[in-house]
């Protein structure tokens, strides 16, 4: 794409590559392989041959830990050998908008390595010529597509409806549900989770399963798997809660189900970037979806 | 023209005998003191074709599938008892329900009853000869002319006509619902059997 792409004269040549597997062909056996870093130090060469600075992301992925940490650090090399970025899942979490904010701005030409954070340029916004320019068709900010970063109002009739389907019609939630400490007490219509699957997020959420993890590593055996909602993935590790008392488990780079505790509770809510939520960072959705919460006494 | 459907006539003429009922008058506008449906001091014999009937009620769950045992609680109270309505309240709204919708106004009002019991504003009321404001819950209309009672099992009833009655149900720090509604959708004969196995299935969700 390096050399191919049709690049507009003097423009800043940039790629934003995302990917959840090893760089040659997937992941083969679970494991990154030769081929992979051969196809990372090839990708290398033609990027700056064609003066292209390349961000890496690496979402989230069912292979072991270890596995995962090679195949990140040949994200990290790319695009530190390209003077681009590398990001993780840990990233998306902590607020898209910012991270595409750092990829745009740290973008200009030439490419050069740097040792400080990039910063949101204005100037660069302001006086780089846009590949089209969606203003002119007054397509920008009335767009339907464009994320609006706060909930729809809803109407009296729909106000009268249960939080959990509120919750979809204000804020695009398709999937939500609430857990109790034995099972799945109300789930939205999109949501679904067999018996057996919640016996397992239930324990993994409230006894963290510690030992049963830490057993499961040095064999190299695969955590539990447990597909949730539209999400399928393994238990490697215990459960981080945030600061703010998210509890995430990680799909793809859009899509993340969170829990909260709320009593004996545990609420869900998926952060579906990708499909139906109308807000550009993580941050901002979930002050705005817990204080709605809060709001029905939960 | 499309002609309007017949109404429906009552499937089973014995239901209504068998079927044990409020003891006090109908009053729509009052919540009823009474247990929600007190068992008959003797059932009445049925007959081996009633038994066999297919539209009897079976007077215990349905069998879930595993696919069925698969789905929240309050669908599996559908499914297992065919109960269609059924909510669960936060102490400040409606946090999930099927088959059911309340404005937020009366869901205020309605948990301002179930948790403070408004005693002294409801005795106001009734010495200054006042109604108590009116309260659509579900297809429920009522006043809130008397504190909530509790009765055996936790159950709060809200009686409607004799054969629909909502019942809440404190857990932790929310409130059950569940529509006793013989008429339409439970396939018990008694509120008693109806409470005891509603409350097997919800125990076993840890609620």
């Amino acid at each position: 794409m390096a050399k191919f792409y049709d690049w507009r004269p003097n423009a800043s040549r940039a790629i934003f590559f995302l990917g959840d597997e090893a760089l040659e062909g997937g992941n083969t056996n679970g494991k990154q392989d030769e081929a992979d870093i051969e196809a990372a130090s090839r990708a290398i060469d033609a990027a700056n041959e064609a003066g292209v600075r390349v961000h890496m992301y690496m979402g989230t992925s069912s292979v072991m830990p270890q596995v995962r940490k090679a195949i990140e650090a040949e994200y990290v090399r790319v695009a530190d050998k390209t003077g681009g970025k590398s990001f993780n899942s840990q990233d998306t979490f902590s607020g898209f908008q910012t991270l595409l904010q750092q990829v745009i701005c740290g973008s200009r030409p030439p490419p050069k390595r740097t040792s400080t954070e990039f910063c949101c340029c204005q100037q660069f916004v302001d006086t780089s010529p846009a590949p089209h320019d969606a203003a002119s068709d007054g397509t920008e900010g009335d767009s339907s597509d464009e994320p609006r970063n706060r909930p729809k109002p809803l109407t009296e009739e729909q106000q009268r409806l249960d939080l959990l389907t509120q919750l979809d019609l204000a804020y695009g939630i398709k999937e939500s549900a609430l857990f109790s400490k034995q099972g799945l007490v109300a789930a939205s219509r999109s949501f679904k989770s067999t018996h057996k699957d919640t016996k397992l997020i239930i324990d993994w959420l409230e006894h963290r399963l510690d030992a049963a993890i830490a057993a499961l590593n040095p064999l190299e055996e695969e955590g539990p798997k447990v597909k949730i909602g539209h999400l399928s993935t393994h238990f490697h590790e215990p459960p981080a809660e945030s600061a703010s008392g998210a509890v995430p488990i990680y799909g793809s780079d859009m899509y993340t189900l969170v829990f909260y505790r709320r009593g004996s509770l545990w609420l869900l809510l998926a952060y579906d970037y990708e499909l139906d939520i109308p807000y550009l960072d993580f941050e901002t959705w979930q002050r705005d979806v817990l204080a709605f919460v809060s709001a029905f006494g939960l | 023209m499309t002609k309007k459907p017949a109404p429906k006539t009552k499937a089973v003429a014995h239901r209504k005998t068998s079927r044990p009922r409020v003891e006090t008058a109908i009053d729509n506008k009052s919540v009823k003191q009474t247990e929600p449906a007190p068992l008959p001091v003797a059932a009445p014999p049925v007959t081996e074709s009633i038994a066999e009937s297919s539209d009897e009620p079976p007077n215990a769950p349905r069998p879930l599938t595993p696919e069925q045992k698969n789905m929240d609680l309050l669908t599996q109270i559908e499914l297992a008892l065919g109960i269609k309505e059924t909510a669960l309240f936060g102490k400040k709204g409606l946090i999930s329900a099927h088959n059911f919708q309340i404005s937020p106004k009366d869901c205020q009002t309605l948990l301002d009853w179930l948790e403070h019991r408004l005693d002294a504003s409801i005795k106001a009321r009734q010495e200054s000869g006042e109604e108590a404001p009116e309260v659509e819950i579900g297809n429920l209309r009522t006043h809130f002319d008397r504190p909530p009672q509790e009765f055996t099992g936790g159950a709060v009833p809200i009686y409607g006509n004799d054969m629909y009655t909502l019942v809440f149900y404190p857990r932790g720090t929310l409130w059950l619902m569940a529509a006793y509604n013989y008429e339409l959708d439970v396939p018990y004969l008694d509120f008693q059997t109806w409470q005891k196995d509603l409350l097997v299935l919800v125990d076993e969700f840890g609620l």
